[in-house]
C-alpha cells in the first residue's frame, strides 16, 4: 500500500525526518519496503500483513504511527449539510444474506456536475497509484485512500425500480449461475453463484466489493449519484475476486476486513469532498439509508497482567499495559484482570492472546530483553534415523560419490523412459490435483528417474564423468485415503571416469562399471551392518538383461543396481555405459548391525595358501567362495578372490577362479601341516561338489 | 663342539665375514647373519658350546669364539651400511616425480543446502533440540487447521498449495511435524498418541489424560509450494524450525535462543531484528532479520538497500496450536523459529539462482 507522507503527517503532526517514520512504521509491523519520491511528494510503500486490514488506509497508518509516538492521532470529522429528503425515501435497500453483506449505508447527493477534480486530488491520487477520473469518483477514492472504506458512486437516475415501485431498490445477493454483467473495465463477465452482487430489480448492476458494473456508472452526464459504503465478508469478496481472476483496491481492503463502523464516516467524507469538488449546488439527501441488522457489538476481551508478562518475560505494571492499549484507541477498565473493548475496526482482536501481542507491540519488541530458557527437556541431538542417514551420506562422500539434491516433483514421462511396463505399482504415483506444469504433477515413486536426469542434465552441459549419490524420498500411495508410505531411498549413478590418476592405470580401469559401483555398496554394508550383502542376477526394467542385481542383506531385499539399458540409455540421450542402484534406506537402517564388540586377535603367525580351479562360467563365484569357506574349517581367517579369467588359453565355457586363503589360530601358531589339511579338505570339496578342475 | 679346533673357530669369523661382504642384498646378508648369529647360528653354538669343553681349553676357545663373532658382526654392519648406500643411490638416480597426480578416487562432494542444513541441526543440538522428520506428504488437517488456519485461509488456495486431495497434500511448511512432534510427547497410555490427524483441534487437549513432558524438536525438511519453476523460483524447498514447548516459555527467551542460534550460525558479530509480523500459529509473531552479510548494512541489491535480510518468521506458540498438540496453553507456553535453507545457502555459497541447487551439474557440486 502507498500512502504519501504529508497526507500522513496531516493526521500525525510531526517533525520527524522520513527514514526516522518509515523505521519507527516497520518496527511496529508496517513494513516500509521502499521510500520513493523527494521533497513534498515522498511516499511509504508499505506491507501490511494480513491480518491488520485496519492498516490499509493513512487513518490505519496513521493510528499506529501516534501510538508509537505516544501521541493521538489529530481527528477531525467531516462536516455534511443536509438538505435534500429523507435518503430512505429515496432508494430502498434489500440485504438477502446479512451475513455475506452485513451492512450497507448510502447517501444520495443530487445537484453534482460532473468534472476534474481539482489539482491537489489528483495529485494524492497520483502518489497513491490512482488513476483521477471525474470529480464524483475521486471523492470515493480518496475517502477509501484515507479511511480504508471502499465505496463506490452509482448513477441513481439508471439505477432500476421493482414493478410499480416508484424509487429504485439496492438487492444485495450472491450471482445465480450463469448471470452476466459488464464491469466498468469493459469486460463482459460471467459469473458464478460465489460472486455476491449488488443487483437492482433488473439484474446485476456490480460486483460487491470488487468492480461496478458499466451500466451504472457515473458519467459526464450523470445529476444525482447514491454512494454505497458498505460492509461485506472477507471470505465471500475473496472467493469471488479469485473466481473471476480479479483484484483491486477495493476487493484487495474488503478481503483483509473493513471495519463495520466506519461505513457512514467514509460517506461523509466523500459527500464533503464532493461538495467540495462541484462548482454546482449540490443538495445531500437527509440522513443515511443504512441497513444494517445486526449491529457488530464490541468484542470485550480480559487480560490478566500476570499472563502477559509470564508470556513476554517483561515485568510490566498493570497501569502500563492499561495505558498501552489505551494508545491504540482501546477502551480498558482496570482492576484485577483488565478489561478491554474492542473498537469495530480492530476486528482481529478476539482473545486474550491478542492483547499480550499488542502489549508487545506498544513496549517494542526491540524493549523484551534476550534470555536463553533454562528447560528441563533432555539433551539434544539427532533422531536415530537422522544419524543413521547422516553417516550414509558420510561414506557415500568418502566413497568417492557427491551428493545431488533432486526434486521430489516429476511428469509421467520418466516412467515410459525407465521403461516400467504397464502393471508395475510405481506406474500409480500420487499425481497433483492442481498441478502447475505437467512434467512437475506427480510425485516420484523411485529415484532413477530423477538420477538419470542429473546424468542426462550434465551430458547437456557437456559433462560426461557423474558419479553422484542422492539421499531422498519416494512416495508410495497407500491404501485409499491414507497417506503415502515415504520411505528414504539412497540412489546412486555413474558414469566415465571413476578415479583420479588414469596416467598409470589403462583406461579401463579407471572407468566406472559394475563392480566399482557393486564395491560402493559393499562398502557401505560392511560399514553399516558388518556384512558384505548379497547380490544374485534379477531382470530389472530398466537395467542391461545379465548385467544386473538384486542386492539383499542379511536375507531381506535392500533393492537393485546395475547397467542402465540401452533402450533407457537412449531415451535419456546418454551414449556411455550407465550404472545406477537404488536401495532403500530404512530397510538398511533396520538391517544394521548392533555396535560392535571387540574380539581379542591372535598374537601367532598366520599360514596363506592359494587354491586356483578351473569351473565352468556360469556357476557363479559366491558358490564357489561359500564351498571354501565352509570346507576350510574354523582356521580360515581371511579368503580372498584374487584373480578372475576366462579365454584363450582357457577352454571355452570354462572360467579359472584364483583364491588366497590365510588361516591362523587364536591359541598357538598353526603348522604347515595343519594348513595343508584344511587345504585338502578344500580341493577335495571343489572337486566334489562343484566339479572343480584345481590347477597345480 | 669338541672337533673344531682354535683355528677352526676362528675360521668361521673369517668365513662369516667373507660370506657378508660377497652378499647382494639385504635378504643375503641377513641370511648370513642367521647362518653364524641366529639363534642355531655357527658361532652362536661355538659360544653356547664354551660351557662344555675342558677348564683349560675354554680361555683360549672362548677368545677366539667372541674375536670370530666381533668379526662377523663388523663385516655384517659394514655390509648392511655398503649396501644401503647402494640402494639410496640406485633411488636417487631413480626419483619419483612427486609432481604427477595421485591416484585413487576422488572424494565426494557436499551439497550446500546439506552443509547448511547439517550446521543448522548441529547448532539446534547445541542448545538441547533434537532434530525429528515429519511426513512431507501429509493430512491437510495437519498442514492447516491443526495449526490455527481459519478456514478459507488464502495461503489454502489451490492457487498456492499443491494438493493430491483434499485431505492429502505435499505440506507448505515443516511446522504440522510441530503438532506430532508435541503428540508425541503424551504418556503410551494417553490417548492423544493415537488420535487420527484430521481430529478437531481442540479434541486432544479435550481427550488428553496426562501430563505431556516438554517438547524440544528441530525439524529439518523439504516442503512444497505452487510455484512454476524458474531460475528464482522453485516448487520445493528446505525449511529448518525449531520448537519448545514447555512452562515458562517467554518472549524473551525466543530473542534469546534466536539470537544464540544465529549467531552461533552467522558470527558473534550478527545482529539480529525481530519486528512485529503476522502468522496463524503464533502470537505474538516476528519476522527475524540479520544485518546483511553482503554490504556490512551498507545496503545492496540483496537486502533491498535495507541493511537487513529477512531470513525467517517466529513467535511464541499459539494458544489453539498448544491445544491441537494437547497440552494446556494456560500451563505452557511455547516458542518457535523457522528458516528457509535456500536463502541462507544462497546467502552463504554466493549462489545467485535458486534453481543452480537443483540441476545438480557436477562443476557445481565439485566446488564445495
Amino acid at each position: 500500500m502507498r500512502i504519501p507522507v504529508d497526507w500522513l503527517n496531516e493526521y500525525v503532526p510531526n517533525e520527524l525526518p522520513v527514514r526516522e517514520l518509515a523505521y519507527i512504521l516497520t518496527n511496529v509491523g508496517l513494513e516500509v519496503e521502499a521510500i520513493e519520491g523527494a521533497d513534498e511528494a515522498v511516499v511509504f510503500d508499505i506491507t501490511v500483513t494480513p491480518n491488520r486490514g485496519d492498516c490499509l488506509s493513512v487513518l490505519g497508518a496513521a493510528r499506529e504511527l501516534a501510538m508509537t509516538l505516544r501521541t493521538k492521532v489529530r481527528c477531525r470529522l467531516p462536516a455534511v449539510v443536509e438538505s435534500g429528503p429523507p435518503a430512505e425515501s429515496l432508494a430502498k435497500i434489500t440485504l438477502d444474506d446479512p451475513t455475506l453483506c452485513p451492512r450497507y449505508s448510502s447517501r444520495i447527493v443530487r445537484g453534482v456536475k460532473i468534472a476534474p477534480s481539482p489539482e491537489w486530488a489528483h495529485r494524492r491520487l497520483a502518489l497513491c497509484g490512482l488513476r483521477p477520473i471525474d470529480n464524483v469518483v475521486d471523492a470515493t477514492n480518496l475517502a477509501m485512500l484515507e479511511l480504508g472504506q471502499p465505496l463506490h458512486a452509482f448513477d441513481y437516475r439508471l439505477l432500476g425500480k421493482a414493478d410499480g415501485a416508484d424509487i429504485p431498490e439496492i438487492v444485495v445477493r450472491s450471482a445465480k449461475a450463469r448471470e452476466r454483467l459488464v464491469t466498468i473495465d469493459g469486460e463482459e463477465r460471467e459469473l458464478t453463484p460465489d460472486v455476491l452482487l449488488i443487483a437492482d430489480p433488473t439484474g446485476p448492476i456490480a460486483l460487491a466489493g470488487i468492480m461496478g458494473g458499466s451500466s451504472t456508472e457515473i458519467h459526464d452526464g450523470t445529476t444525482e449519484v447514491l454512494l454505497e459504503s458498505a460492509h461485506f465478508d472477507p471470505i465471500t469478496v475473496r472467493r469471488g475476486a479469485r473466481a473471476l481472476g480479479m483484484s483491486t483496491e477495493a476487493s484487495y481492503r474488503f478481503e483483509r476486513t473493513v471495519d463495520p463502523g466506519g461505513t457512514v464516516r467514509a460517506l461523509e467524507r466523500a459527500c464533503e469532498l464532493i461538495v467540495e469538488f462541484c462548482d454546482s449546488p449540490v443538495e445531500i439527501a437527509s440522513g443515511v439509508a443504512d441497513a444494517y441488522p445486526n449491529p457488530y457489538e464490541k468484542v470485550e476481551i480480559e487480560l490478566r497482567p500476570g499472563r502477559a508478562n509470564s508470556l513476554l518475560g517483561v515485568e510490566l505494571t498493570a497501569a502500563e499495559m492499561a495505558e498501552y492499549l489505551r494508545l491504540l484507541d482501546l477502551h480498558v477498565e482496570e482492576g484485577e484482570v483488565l478489561r478491554v473493548r474492542v473498537p469495530t475496526f480492530r476486528q482481529d482482536l478476539q482473545n486474550e492472546i491478542d492483547l499480550v501481542e499488542e502489549v508487545a507491540r506498544v513496549h517494542g519488541y526491540e524493549n523484551i530483553p534476550e534470555e536463553l530458557p533454562r528447560t528441563g527437556a533432555g539433551v539434544g541431538g539427532l533422531a536415530p534415523e537422522l544419524v543413521f542417514e547422516r553417516q550414509v551420506r558420510q561414506l557415500m562422500r568418502g566413497l568417492g560419490l557427491s551428493e545431488a539434491v533432486t526434486p521430489s516433483l516429476e511428469g509421467a514421462e520418466g516412467h515410459n523412459r525407465i521403461g516400467l511396463s504397464e502393471d508395475d505399482t510405481r506406474r500409480r504415483p500420487a499425481v497433483l490435483s492442481n498441478w502447475k506444469t505437467l512434467d512437475r504433477s506427480q510425485l516420484r515413486t523411485t529415484l532413477l528417474t530423477s538420477l538419470l536426469d542429473v546424468v542426462a542434465h550434465n551430458r547437456r552441459h557437456g559433462v560426461e564423468e557423474v558419479s553422484i549419490f542422492d539421499v531422498g524420498r519416494v512416495y508410495l500411495p497407500g491404501p485409499g485415503g491414507e497417506l503415502p508410505d515415504q520411505p528414504q531411498h539412497l540412489g546412486l549413478a555413474v558414469t566415465g571416469a571413476m578415479t583420479r590418476g588414469r596416467w598409470r592405470v589403462g583406461r579401463d580401469l579407471h572407468a566406472w562399471d559394475f563392480y566399482a559401483l557393486k564395491g560402493i555398496i559393499e562398502n557401505l554394508f560392511a560399514a553399516v551392518a558388518h556384512s558384505a550383502g548379497e547380490f544374485a542376477p534379477c531382470e530389472h526394467p530398466a537395467l542391461s538383461p545379465g548385467r544386473a542385481a538384486v542386492v539383499s542383506l542379511k536375507g531381506r531385499v535392500i533393492g537393485h543396481l546395475g547397467e542402465v539399458s540401452e533402450k533407457v540409455r537412449d531415451a535419456y540421450d546418454l551414449p556411455a555405459p550407465v550404472f545406477v542402484a537404488e536401495l532403500d534406506l530404512e530397510l538398511l537402517g533396520e538391517c544394521a548391525a548392533e555396535e560392535a564388540q571387540y574380539r581379542p586377535v591372535s598374537r601367532y603367525p598366520a599360514v596363506t595358501r592359494d587354491v586356483a580351479f578351473l569351473l565352468p562360467r556360469d556357476v557363479p563365484a559366491e558358490k564357489a567362495e561359500s564351498l571354501i569357506r565352509e570346507a576350510a574349517g574354523d582356521d580360515l581367517e581371511t579368503l580372498a578372490l584374487f584373480d578372475a579369467f576366462e579365454g584363450e588359453p582357457l577352454p571355452q565355457g570354462k572360467r579359472n577362479l584364483a583364491f588366497s586363503l590365510s588361516f591362523r589360530r587364536p591359541d598357538r601358531t598353526l603348522t604347515d601341516e595343519e594348513a595343508e589339511a584344511d587345504m585338502e579338505r578344500v580341493r577335495g570339496a571343489l572337486r566334489e561338489k562343484l566339479g572343480a578342475q584345481i590347477r597345480e | 663342539m669338541a672337533e673344531l679346533s682354535v683355528e677352526e673357530i676362528g675360521g668361521l669369523g673369517e668365513q662369516a665375514a667373507g660370506e657378508a661382504a660377497a652378499a647382494a642384498s639385504r635378504q643375503e646378508l641377513d641370511q648370513v647373519r642367521v647362518a653364524y648369529l641366529g639363534r642355531a647360528g655357527k658361532i652362536t653354538e661355538v659360544l653356547r658350546g664354551l660351557g662344555s669343553l675342558p677348564a683349560e681349553l675354554r680361555p683360549e676357545a672362548g677368545k677366539a669364539a667372541n674375536q670370530a663373532r666381533q668379526m662377523a658382526e663388523t663385516a655384517i654392519e659394514k655390509r648392511r651400511e655398503e649396501l644401503a648406500a647402494e640402494e639410496a643411490a640406485e633411488r636417487a638416480a631413480d626419483q619419483l616425480d612427486v609432481t604427477l597426480p595421485g591416484r585413487g578416487p576422488e572424494v565426494g562432494h557436499r551439497h550446500p543446502l546439506m552443509t547448511t542444513l547439517e550446521d543448522m541441526l548441529d547448532i539446534a543440538a547445541g542448545l538441547g533440540y533434537t532434530a525429528v522428520q515429519g511426513p512431507e506428504v501429509e493430512w491437510s488437517a495437519l498442514n492447516w487447521t491443526a495449526l490455527n488456519y481459519p478456514p478459507d485461509h488464502p495461503a489454502m488456495d489451490e492457487q498456492d498449495s499443491f494438493y493430491i486431495t483434499d485431505e492429502i497434500m505435499p505440506r507448505t511448511h515443516t511446522s504440522p511435524a510441530q503438532i506430532r512432534a508435541m503428540r508425541a510427547m503424551h504418556d503410551d497410555s494417553c490417548p492423544v498418541r493415537s488420535l487420527d490427524p484430521r481430529c478437531p483441534p481442540d479434541e486432544p487437549l479435550e481427550k488428553c489424560t496426562c501430563t505431556p513432558a516438554p517438547t524440544r524438536v528441530v525439524v529439518p525438511g523439504r516442503t512444497y509450494r505452487r510455484e512454476s519453476v524458474t531460475l528464482t523460483h522453485h516448487d520445493i524447498f528446505y525449511q529448518l524450525e525449531c520448537l519448545l514447548v514447555e512452562e515458562g516459555i517467554t518472549l524473551a527467551h525466543l530473542k534469546g535462543t534466536l539470537g544464540a542460534f544465529l549467531r552461533a550460525y552467522l558470527g558473534p558479530e550478527t545482529k539480529v531484528r525481530f519486528r512485529p509480523d503476522f502468522f496463524p500459529f503464533t502470537e505474538p509473531s516476528a519476522d527475524v532479520s540479520v544485518n546483511c552479510l553482503f554490504c556490512e548494512a551498507k545496503g545492496c541489491r540483496f537486502c533491498k538497500h535495507s541493511g537487513w535480510v529477512e531470513i525467517g518468521g517466529s513467535g511464541l506458540v499459539h494458544p489453539n496450536v498448544l491445544t491441537a498438540g494437547g497440552y494446556d496453553p494456560d500451563r505452557v507456553s511455547g516458542l518457535a523459529f523457522g528458516f528457509g535453507i535456500e536463502r541462507l545457502a544462497q546467502h552463504r555459497f554466493n549462489i545467485m539462482h535458486i534453481r543452480t541447487l537443483y540441476d545438480n551439474d557436477m562443476r557445481f557440486l565439485r566446488q564445495f
